[in-house]
């Protein structure tokens, strides 16, 4: 059979159907990522009047004011955003490397290997006899965070800070969300500056913004620091 | 002298177009890849995004929820806020909040792992952000993951 010559297909017209979808995406999509500060709200949960709930120290609480005209009462003074982190640097790093250097700051307690690995121990066989008791879980994950961080410490010692520490935002019903974010921005930033400072003197040099929590060994460092500098923030109802 | 003329028309030969198509593909494909849907958005809102320099990016395909608030652009002085759930207008957001999410959620996943994306504008007061997570975070709904959006602000780090 004679092979019949393949006429050309007219190609003319494709570039202007490309261009046509390419147009379209163009005007549909978008090119800038989502950012923003994410954050996990806190469990609604019903506490029984019948626990008795730590006493809470002042000096173990950094506390944030936020009135209705925007203005920051921050540790009993008036102060502008910077005065904040001036101020929340100051409570984190008071005692950060002498145990009561300050004692007007948060307490940092000393803990050794071997005390931490006896209470360990203990704590393991009290979780033991009553499985479900989520305060024995949790004493048992504290530790065992608190062995974690030991582990990477030159010297064995660990300068930990108190379990009570918090940062306690408390706003007002007329605070604007600029103010508030502004806050949560302060803190987060002096929070990754003293995770920063550590993560050199623990890790060569290495700052926590370079860590990559894709790969395993980075995930242990970042781990560690999270432990180190713990942002407990709280968040009391609005009042009026 | 008519031996040296060149047959047929004058003219510049045709410029060829053949690869054309091959680049605007090209330019299709990268916006393709590179670019993400725009999501629902209120066309009348107030919209002053708050500046962050500890904002994480997310990644492009992250299902996430939009809550929406701001003061409409012609309330004039006694503009109260408005909070839109996706592109909904919503009065009764508190109520209607719950049920949303419940509803938007795709089936293989839990609520708790679409966070809902709070889109408010900075003169937008603290009760109204309070309502929005309570009703968030109620034990019925899980919705516990919020992500803040931010402007990132460059050079202060």
């Amino acid at each position: 059979m004679a092979r019949r010559e393949l006429e050309e297909i007219n190609a003319g017209s494709m570039a202007d159907i490309a261009f046509l979808l390419l147009i379209f995406f163009i005007v549909t999509t978008t090119m800038d990522l989502e950012a923003g500060i994410p954050k996990t709200l806190p469990m609604k949960v019903e506490v029984d009047p019948n626990i008795e709930l730590p006493e809470v120290r002042m000096r173990d609480v950094f506390s944030i004011n936020i009135n209705s005209q925007d203005q920051l009462l921050v540790e009993g003074k008036t102060v502008d955003i910077e005065g904040l982190e001036e101020l929340l640097y100051k409570f984190y790093t008071g005692n950060m490397y002498r145990y009561e250097a300050d004692p007007t700051q948060v307490e940092y307690l000393p803990k050794e290997r071997s005390q931490v690995l006896a209470e360990l121990a203990a704590a393991k066989v009290t979780l033991a006899e009553n499985e479900e008791s989520i305060l024995a879980k949790s004493a048992v994950s504290k530790l065992e965070k608190t062995l974690k961080v030991i582990d990477v410490m030159p010297d064995g010692k660990f300068l930990q800070i108190s379990e009570q520490m918090a940062i306690q935002v408390k706003k007002q019903a007329n605070t604007s969300y600029g103010i508030y974010i502004a806050v949560i921005n302060s803190i987060g930033k002096v929070v990754k500056q003293i995770k920063n400072e550590r993560s050199k003197e623990l890790f060569n040099g290495l700052s926590y913004d370079d860590l990559d929590p894709e790969i395993p060994s980075d995930q242990m460092k970042i781990d560690v620091l999270d432990i180190m500098v713990p942002d407990r923030t709280l968040e009391p109802p609005i009042t009026q | 002298m008519s031996k040296f003329r060149k047959k047929g028309k004058k003219g510049q030969p045709p410029v060829n177009t053949a690869a054309l198509p091959d680049i605007v593909f090209m330019l299709l494909f990268f916006f393709m890849v590179a670019t993400r849907p725009k999501e629902k958005e209120p066309t009348n809102l107030e919209m002053e995004i708050p500046e962050s320099v500890i904002a994480i990016e997310l990644n492009k395909d992250d299902e996430t929820d939009y809550i929406w608030a701001g003061y409409p652009l012609d309330g004039g002085a006694n503009a109260v806020v408005e909070v839109f759930l996706d592109d909904q207008l919503e009065v009764d957001y508190m109520s209607k909040i719950g049920p949303w999410k419940l509803s938007q959620k795709p089936a293989d996943m839990e609520v708790f792992d679409v966070s809902t994306i709070l889109k408010i504008d900075d003169d937008v007061n603290m009760k109204t952000v309070a309502n929005i997570k309570d009703a968030l975070s109620d034990p019925k709904v899980k919705g516990y993951r919020i992500i803040y959006s931010t402007k990132n602000k460059l050079g202060d780090r």
